[in-house]
């Protein structure tokens, strides 16, 4: 959010500036246009990053990975924050190769670019991380995902259709080799039997670590009741508390 | 196949360590100077020596390597402020006032920087005291646990992923030994909302 923010503040000094730009892009020049931006809305830099909700789309992204590999289940896919690194990334990608087949920039450029190509990899590294944490899930669950309607809202679409079509394989791949060899009535893969389903279900009681972002207060658990304040941790079941991660007051650790 | 098993149970620790260089945020004095510079994590600097700028941890470090800036120690990571809860973590039992990633950020800072730490050695020292009188903590706490929920206060992110197998392990077998009076299908509707109380910041949970 902040980022489109500055984009913005940054287009309108570009287009007050009537000097001409011969380059394509300078570092310099950019972020000192956006010094004068901040300047002028508010003298006190902390209190406009307060103002403006401090937390990058990064340390959001880093956030889900996280609970992503703590929580049972597939969470909510972060579709806008995913979408909202992606794009700073291939801004910040295309100033790095406009600067870098400039021979004119300078060795203070030159050093910048060091640090925003570290930067990228490292956001990119972020990108993948959230992503196959999801994707292990979603393969270990695949059959109970495509059978259940009600999950597929956590999922983006090609996670779904990658779903599909990971069980169908799975499925023909079952029938060809083993199944078809077998009587009739043992070739089902959703049978049930003394309750226990052959589906293998996320389990929404395992327990999870969860720090509060914020005062919660009374947290009623089956057994008891718990005072959640901010930074407490707790050893909790999912289910008891799944309702609150998706508010985001709690964050899995 | 798309995540290999070590990493299922829980995080590793190198994927903490990135986490907390990437969540940190540290004062360090530069000894060049350049203007802001625009990151994916913010805007940084401007570098003025000798004025501090805070930068994340990660840069900070890629900076310290190049040589290009010393690293301001945390208030936390002196022997002072770690002689004073090392004391507090063997006469209580609490945990102490240590930051959620304090083992990874200290790890961090004494490997790369650790020559711009007052005496680094003994910092390290006292921090294996500390780790060690909490680790004894953490173990003693096994057996306050139960199946419905568990307070940590005061755990820090790098001790939760030690006991993440273990405790979570322990709490499915206790849930399944005692959970008669689980009802099975607790739905989110079921949970009374008007326990919930507005809390400082406004929120409310309707």
């Amino acid at each position: 959010m902040s980022w489109n923010k500055n984009l913005s503040s940054m287009d309108v000094d570009e287009e007050e500036d009537d000097m001409p730009t011969i380059r394509t892009a300078d570092y310099s020049k950019m972020t000192k246009s956006f010094d004068v931006g901040t300047r002028a809305k508010s003298l006190d830099i902390d209190e406009l990053m307060e103002e403006q909700s401090p937390e990058s789309a990064l340390s959001q992204l880093v956030r889900s990975w996280v609970a992503e590999r703590g929580a049972p289940v597939v969470l909510e896919w972060q579709g806008e924050i995913v979408d909202e690194v992606m794009s700073q990334i291939e801004e910040q990608s295309k100033i790095v190769d406009s600067l870098k087949s400039d021979d004119r920039s300078t060795d203070e450029e030159h050093f910048q670019l060091i640090l925003v190509q570290t930067e990228v990899e490292r956001a990119k590294y972020v990108i993948t991380s959230y992503v196959r944490a999801r994707l292990s899930k979603i393969e270990e669950h695949a059959q109970y995902i495509v059978k259940n309607p009600s999950t597929h809202s956590n999922l983006s679409g090609i996670e779904l259709s990658h779903a599909r079509k990971f069980w169908r394989l799975i499925e023909t791949h079952y029938q060809m080799s083993v199944l078809q060899g077998l009587p009739t009535a043992m070739r089902g893969l959703e049978d049930s039997h003394n309750g226990k389903s052959m589906v293998i279900e996320p389990d929404l009681d395992r327990a999870i670590f969860i720090r509060a972002r914020r005062n919660v207060g009374q947290v009623q658990l089956p057994q008891q009741s718990i005072e959640l304040m901010k930074g407490d941790n707790y050893l909790v079941s999912f289910r008891d508390v799944s309702y609150l991660i998706a508010s985001g007051a709690v964050e899995i650790v | 196949m798309s995540l290999p098993a070590e990493k299922k149970q829980s995080l590793t620790p190198s994927e903490l360590s990135f986490i907390a260089t990437s969540e940190t945020v540290i004062e360090i004095v530069p000894n060049f100077s350049m203007g802001q510079i625009r990151l994916l994590s913010g805007i940084w600097g401007p570098f003025r020596p000798p004025s501090k700028s805070r930068v994340p941890l990660w840069l900070a470090l890629d900076l310290k390597r190049r040589k290009r800036c010393s690293i301001v120690a945390p208030e936390w990571l002196t022997v002072d402020s770690l002689q004073e809860r090392l004391k507090e973590e063997t006469s209580n039992g609490r945990y102490a006032d240590m930051p959620f990633r304090y083992l990874e950020t200290a790890k961090a800072i004494i490997e790369v920087a650790g020559d711009d730490l007052d005496n680094a050695a003994l910092i390290r020292s006292l921090l294996m005291d500390i780790r060690q009188a909490r680790q004894t903590k953490s173990r003693e706490g096994v057996i306050k646990m139960n199946d419905t929920g568990m307070a940590m206060t005061g755990i820090s992110q790098l001790e939760i992923n030690e006991l993440r197998p273990f405790f979570v392990e322990s709490f499915g077998v206790m849930r399944r030994l005692g959970g008669a009076h689980i009802p099975a299908t607790l739905s989110q509707s079921q949970i009374p909302r008007s326990q919930f109380t507005l809390d400082e910041d406004g929120w409310d949970m309707s």
